[in-house]
């Protein structure tokens, strides 16, 4: 199966991922000289520029009536060193080649002796986004630019002319103010026809914005590069200049909710899939387990977002038929299989590179990129992610927690999903036993839960048997100990809506004299695991932590040379991030019952406290090792 | 004062003098033996933190027996001096048999304060018994067991004139063996109780204090980095070597006879497992496996760990403990330990008193 995919991934890279430069919604009309060229010529002789990666200039004119949308853009961009040479030197530039055709006016770049170096359209590429999963009618168009060195300008004009009757939803545009490299100086303008209204919004203080009778004119200048950090959604963080042609989010509802219904007309097939499923005699909960399962795990992912279906689902006797679809095709069937077992489900928008719904200004389809199915059973809400194979409908998909969504239903306005304050559940049952000659058998119990599970069963889907017992095996070597050689058993992999439950059994050979007094520590390596996949990086900007909730019992029994002297300490830690407890009992076998919890719940929090969240984590780490002295008997 | 047990003895005055009085003796010379000196006798009870007037007591009885062909029995008054109940009935018991003898042997009766000596020695007994259990204070009990062997002094003086003075008593030398003895015994309680005296009571007066503390006084050092508040007063620092090997950081003398806290430093490769465990397990191998419990508490202003041991354990019929705390500060750790011996009383006030205080240790930096 791997080597067909393997040869589908090829042939489609010969076939249909290029094609020459005379596309036909590509047209060039270059010039070398003009007023751009000008400007440029004359930032190039400048004495100071910046360093790197800079925009001299972004000039965005939009002229829009009832069925063009004509965007010229000018762009001047400096490139001061090697790096920015080699990593922005070609120009991508994204379009629809069922709705959009691009007409180039000028493409060249000026070295820092003022020779200029033309594009050639021959050297164009139209590359297809296209993967062998998802298809749609995006296609770039890659120019890679010549004469390029450090301290060269890239000076470009082009237009992008958009046939808006093509268009699934209505029209709206996102320019980021600010960006990762500084900008000299922005120009927008959009200009609509006398009687038709348009709706803008800046949240740039920079951004000086003029409303004109029929349009909107901006400028702003020496707009300083946004730093970058380990971990930002970047739509959330940098200022945006927003305009679109809906007022409300009533109308943006609406307008998805009317194409979603599209995909429930015909529903052939159904009541046969339902009748297959065998839900008779299951209880409600049973049933959307069912349906969830089919939905989610036999429906492939195919994405065909070609144009009508880029935000219309197909309908869902083509999903029940094909047996593939995307995230909206799935959600689509879902909706459909849960009405017919009498729960209210409803679509909900999207946003996954979003989580700040308050950047959602101007009310928009365009914020949003997936779709899932939301419902509520005994007066619990409940939202699945169709597309996710290994998180149990009980659980918010771990990817798309926190994220801006839109509910197709009632008076929804955007807001955040709901944020697990726990994503890393686990609990573990540990019995450690000395033999007589000194050797420990290990007995461990890890049971993952919720979106824990759903994540090592992501780890653990496509391996075979003897692959998922080599990868834990790896895994427990690489952490525990490289010599030990556990054996595993895999409890409910299968049913996704279950916690996941690993067991092990590993001896270590003897490593103590059975004849002198112990002194053993247990250095409690999974705890530690835990708390290092949770530190958190950023520098500059707030970063989610997203909880951990880790509760351990072991229980030590030193067997039949040793009798316990000394048990290890109590802990009781309480912090503003969170909490661990550790409680000791002596029991009347004289074997060590240690319990610990952790609790460090799911937070958002300010870069100025990571650096003191680090060091919590770091003050648990230090304290999680369990130690226990003892007399030979 | 040496372990009592309660309960073991239940003897009355009438048992311990259970003969019928008889009216009259029978006229035959007795010997006895030459009676010590008063101020030896007053002494060696005292050395022996009234210990060998419980030997003193049986001889004196059997004394009697021979004046009175009384019927006491001698061994049962080795208890009374260790019973301070049993002295209640006791002493007036032997009180009444001795002026019997002197009025039977025409030596002046001994009217014994008209009881104020059986009040004074009952409440001295007392005193010994319960002072350090109560108060937990030794220098009282040393007075009082001055006093008791004074008391016992003056009745051991009643009984050589009544020896001395009697009629038809002869006195014979003590064996040599039995001098020989007594003298080695009170030379080596003489030894022993002055340097107890001096360890328990006499010691602290004789230190030198480098400074004093009353309750809510605070400890700090920058050098050691360290503070912590004293919640009691009686509390000296003292110098380094007064109760450690001299490897100590600082040293602290108690209020309570004996008591003290110890600081040390340790350096960052330690840990608090590496301290915390040679602690636990030097507890255990004097007093036995699983006497102590630990907790590391956060602190959460600071961002640090504080971790409280506590171990207890009964030692020679009192309790015992070891307490610790430890804490990290700029160079490494920081270890503040205390050891308290007691009766159960002054124990449990002068163990919360140190878990209060050691749970306020902190870093200092």
């Amino acid at each position: 199966m791997n080597k067909i995919s393997g040869l589908l991934l090829l042939l489609s890279c010969f076939f249909s991922t290029s094609s020459w430069s005379e596309h036909k919604n590509v047209e060039w009309q270059l010039e070398s000289s003009g007023e751009l060229v000008e400007q440029a010529q004359k930032f190039i002789n400048r004495s100071s520029k910046p360093q790197g990666l800079a925009q001299h200039l972004s000039e965005i004119s939009a002229v829009i009536d009832d069925h063009k949308v004509k965007t010229r853009i000018k762009a001047i961009w400096y490139l001061g060193d090697a790096d920015s040479v080699s990593k922005y030197g070609t120009e991508i530039i994204y379009f629809n080649e069922l709705t959009e055709s691009i007409r180039f006016h000028t493409a060249l770049t000026i070295d820092s002796n003022g020779k200029i170096h033309s594009f050639s359209p021959s050297s164009a590429q139209v590359v297809d986004s296209d993967s062998y999963t998802t298809f749609s009618d995006d296609k770039q168009l890659v120019m890679a630019m010549p004469g390029l060195a450090s301290g060269s300008v890239l000076v470009l004009d082009y237009e992008v002319i958009l046939d808006r009757s093509q268009l699934e939803m209505n029209w709206s545009e996102i320019i980021y103010v600010n960006n990762l490299y500084p900008k000299e100086n922005l120009r927008l303008s959009y200009s609509w026809p006398e009687g038709q209204e348009l709706y803008w919004h800046s949240d740039s203080d920079l951004l000086q914005c003029e409303t004109q009778p029929t349009g909107v004119i901006c400028e702003a200048n020496n707009l300083s590069a946004f730093k970058e950090d380990n971990s930002v959604l970047w739509r959330d963080v940098l200022p945006q200049f927003q305009i679109s042609e809906i007022k409300s989010w009533e109308h943006v509802r609406n307008l998805a909710y009317r194409e979603f219904q599209k995909s429930q007309h015909d529903t052939s097939g159904l009541k046969e899939l339902l009748s297959s499923l065998s839900l008779d005699n299951l209880t409600t909960e049973q049933k959307i387990n069912s349906v969830h399962h089919y939905s989610a795990r036999d429906i492939r992912y195919v994405s065909m977002s070609e144009h009508g279906n880029t935000i219309t689902p197909h309908s869902v006797a083509e999903v029940i038929r094909r047996k593939y679809g995307d995230c909206k095709d799935k959600s689509a069937l879902l909706v459909a299989l849960l009405r017919h077992l009498g729960i209210e489900a409803h679509p909900v928008l999207i946003a996954t590179d979003r989580k700040n719904s308050h950047k959602l200004a101007i009310p928009s389809m365009s914020y949003f990129n997936h779709m899932i199915v939301c419902f509520k059973h005994n007066d619990q809400p409940f939202c699945i992610d169709a597309t996710d194979q290994t998180t149990g409908w009980k659980h918010i998909s771990a990817w798309i927690q926190g994220a801006v969504s839109l509910a197709l239903h009632e008076q929804a306005l955007p807001s955040q999903m709901a944020i697990n304050p726990y994503r890393w559940e686990i609990e573990l049952d540990t019995n450690l036993e000395f033999d007589d000659k000194g050797g420990v058998k290990e007995v461990l119990d890890r049971r993952f839960k919720g979106e824990y599970s759903s994540y090592v069963r992501n780890q653990m889907t496509g391996k075979s048997s003897d692959e998922k017992h080599t990868w834990l095996t790896e895994l427990y070597q690489e952490l525990v100990s490289s010599k030990s050689q556990p054996h595993f058993k895999i409890l409910s992999e299968e049913n996704i809506n279950s916690d996941l439950n690993i067991q092990s059994e590993t001896y270590y050979p003897p490593f103590t004299d059975p004849e002198k007094k112990l002194s053993y520590t247990e250095y409690d390596y999974w705890l530690k695991s835990e708390l290092n996949s949770i530190y958190l990086s950023n520098k500059l900007y707030p970063q989610l932590n997203q909880g951990l909730k880790y509760s351990s019992k072991m229980t030590i029994s030193l067997g039949d040379n040793w009798k316990v002297t000394r048990q290890t300490s109590e802990v009781t830690f309480e912090h503003l991030f969170g909490r661990m407890s550790r409680t000791v009992d002596l029991n009347k076998q004289d074997k060590m019952v240690v319990v610990t919890k952790i609790e460090i719940p799911s937070r958002d929090l300010p870069a100025e406290e990571i650096p003191l969240f680090n060091d919590f984590l770091s003050l648990l780490y230090k304290h999680s090792s369990i130690t226990i002295g003892g007399i030979t008997k | 004062m040496g372990p009592r047990e309660p309960g073991s003895l239940s003897a009355t005055s009438d048992q311990l003098s259970n003969e019928p009085r008889k009216d009259s003796l029978e006229d035959k010379t007795v010997t006895l033996n030459k009676p010590d000196s008063t101020l030896f006798l007053f002494f060696i009870v005292f050395f022996s933190l009234s210990f060998y007037s419980c030997f003193w007591l049986v001889a004196r009885a059997r004394d009697i027996n021979k004046l009175q062909k009384s019927k006491l029995t001698p061994w049962l008054w080795f208890f009374v001096p260790l019973i301070a109940l049993a002295q209640l009935f006791a002493w007036p018991g032997l009180i009444k048999k001795l002026q019997s003898t002197q009025q039977d042997r025409g030596v002046k009766r001994w009217n014994a304060w008209n009881g104020g000596w059986v009040a004074l020695v009952f409440i001295t007994a007392l005193v010994i018994s319960s002072s350090e259990r109560v108060f937990g204070n030794m220098n009282i009990t040393f007075l009082a067991l001055l006093l008791w062997s004074g008391f016992i002094a003056i009745l051991h003086h009643q009984f050589s004139l009544l020896k001395l003075q009697g009629h038809h008593i002869d006195l014979r030398k003590q064996h040599i063996a039995i001098r020989i003895g007594k003298w080695l015994s009170f030379v080596l309680f003489a030894i022993i109780s002055t340097f107890t005296i001096y360890e328990l009571s006499l010691k602290p007066l004789f230190q030198e204090s480098l400074q004093k503390f009353q309750s809510g006084d605070e400890y700090k050092s920058k050098e050691i980095g360290l503070r912590f508040p004293f919640t009691q007063d009686g509390w000296s620092q003292v110098p380094i070597g007064s109760y450690s090997d001299g490897s100590a950081a600082s040293e602290f003398s108690g209020p309570l006879a004996g008591s003290y806290i110890l600081v040390f430093n340790h350096d960052s490769k330690s840990s608090f497992d590496s301290i915390a465990n040679f602690r636990l397990d030097q507890f255990s191998e004097s007093y036995g496996p699983n006497k102590c419990t630990q907790q590391r508490q956060l602190l959460e202003a600071e961002l640090k760990v504080l971790l409280v041991a506590n171990c207890e354990t009964i030692d020679f019929g009192e309790p015992t403990g070891e307490f610790f705390s430890v804490i990290r500060n700029g160079t490494g750790y920081v270890e503040v330990i205390s050891e308290v011996s007691a009766s159960k009383i002054p124990f449990k006030r002068h163990k919360a008193e140190i878990q209060n205080m050691l749970s306020q240790v902190r870093a200092y930096e």
